[in-house]
């Protein structure tokens, strides 16, 4: 059965910014399934940039990928409908939404893009088909993985006391996340780019300055597995 | 309006700051209103912290001071905070926003070099929020929207910063992140 690989906006910025396309693209090839993007997080890379001149570059390089079927609009794998990914994303912004409170009022955690890219990972794997989701920011990330990190972190930045609403975070249980930084890493160890340590790390490097969230400790640890 | 108190504090605050050409206390109050822009996520009190941002940097920035057209734009400046709080200790909100959009409209009147590099202030002042409300555990989707700016911008900028090496947002040891990857890559 094809696999897929659901792409927030974050990486696939990151990716585009710092030169690492044919890299995508070779991961691409190598790849047993498809690399899928939704709606909003098309709006995010492609769209709205298009129409701001500081972006409209990097937005054309990213819309290439699209034309070259490099990724594809889950909408058009006909693997879920819009209508199906936009039940499940408000699901998910509900939950996510109103699971962490500050006296008594929710906290707006995540937006559209981020909860379409974990929905559609919620609806493959009721569909029993393996997928992973990549997210280069924290918080979706956190929510999926450890969310209670996420709320020490904001009781210690915002001084207050979190109220959690467990119930509405046992849906992000099990989403699989990968970063721009592990993408690069699967492009090293298949041989997509040269045996470089060195070319390795300053890759990894990039990423993380580009807005990747991974730590200094995290880039040594891969640079020397 | 959400904590309304909190930005009336703030603004008393800065415009004493202001009287002593007290830089550091303006961008110190700025990040004080972090922790309400956080929560409430409520547009006036973000407004405050990019505007008094803002200012810190304008200030700080000396060169910018014997450039034209700047003794009129930084009166503005300082009145409408000044005017700002008046109209917000009558609790007359609209005056209120209209005083602080009269600073962003002192910007587009601006000519020159001093022009773009105002602009340039504000627009960084917009990503340093949406970085800090970030770093507070909101999702940088909710931060860039909220500021207004574009996650294009504010990767960028995160990436500069220290927030992915808080010990807290390791969430998955680092070999079994690979190993899904690999698994997912077989």
């Amino acid at each position: 059965m094809t696999k897929y690989l659901i792409f927030d906006s974050g990486c696939i910025i990151n990716l585009a910014e710092h030169c690492m396309m044919s890299v995508f693209r070779d991961l691409n090839k190598v790849f047993q399934g498809e690399f899928l993007i939704t709606d909003e997080v098309k709006y995010e890379i492609i769209d709205h940039p298009l129409k701001i001149k500081k972006f409209q570059w990097g937005a054309i390089r990213i819309q290439a990928l699209l034309d070259e079927e490099i990724i594809k609009l889950a909408e058009d794998e006909e693997i879920a409908t819009s209508k199906e990914i936009s039940q499940k994303a408000t699901e998910v912004m509900n939950l996510a939404n109103n699971a962490l409170f500050i006296e008594g009022k929710p906290v707006h955690l995540i937006e559209r893009g981020e909860a379409e890219a974990m929905a559609l990972s919620l609806i493959l794997s009721e569909k029993k088909i393996e997928n992973a989701v990549v997210i280069d920011e924290r918080t979706a990330r956190m929510l999926c993985e450890n969310p209670e990190n996420l709320e020490e972190i904001m009781e210690s930045k915002l001084e207050s006391k979190i109220e959690v609403k467990k119930e509405n975070l046992k849906i992000f249980e099990g989403i699989k996340v990968l970063r721009s930084t592990e993408m690069i890493y699967m492009a090293y160890k298949k041989g997509l780019i040269d045996s470089d340590k060195r070319k390795l790390e300053a890759m990894l490097y990039a990423l993380k300055f580009g807005g990747c969230s991974v730590s200094e400790k995290e880039v040594q640890i891969m640079r020397k597995l | 309006m959400q904590e309304k108190e909190n930005v009336i504090e703030m603004l008393e605050k800065a415009v004493k700051a202001i009287k002593q050409e007290d830089v550091i206390a303006i961008k110190d109050l700025s990040n004080r209103t972090l922790h309400t822009s956080a929560i409430y996520q409520d547009p006036d009190n973000i407004n405050v912290a990019v505007v008094l941002y803002a200012l810190s940097k304008i200030l700080e920035r000396t060169r910018y001071h014997e450039m034209e057209g700047w003794a009129k734009f930084i009166k503005t400046y300082e009145d409408s905070l000044g005017n700002a709080l008046i109209a917000l200790k009558r609790n007359d909100i609209d005056a209120y926003r209209s005083q602080i959009n009269r600073i962003k409209e002192a910007v587009d009147k601006l000519s020159g070099k001093l022009k773009g590099y105002i602009e340039g202030v504000f627009r960084k002042a917009q990503i340093n929020k949406a970085s800090r409300i970030y770093e507070h555990g909101i999702s940088r989707e909710v931060a860039a929207k909220i500021l207004g700016i574009s996650l294009w911008e504010l990767n960028d900028y995160v990436g500069r910063t220290g927030i992915a090496d808080v010990d807290l947002a390791y969430t998955l040891d680092i070999k079994k992140r690979i190993k899904n990857a690999e698994d997912i890559f077989r």
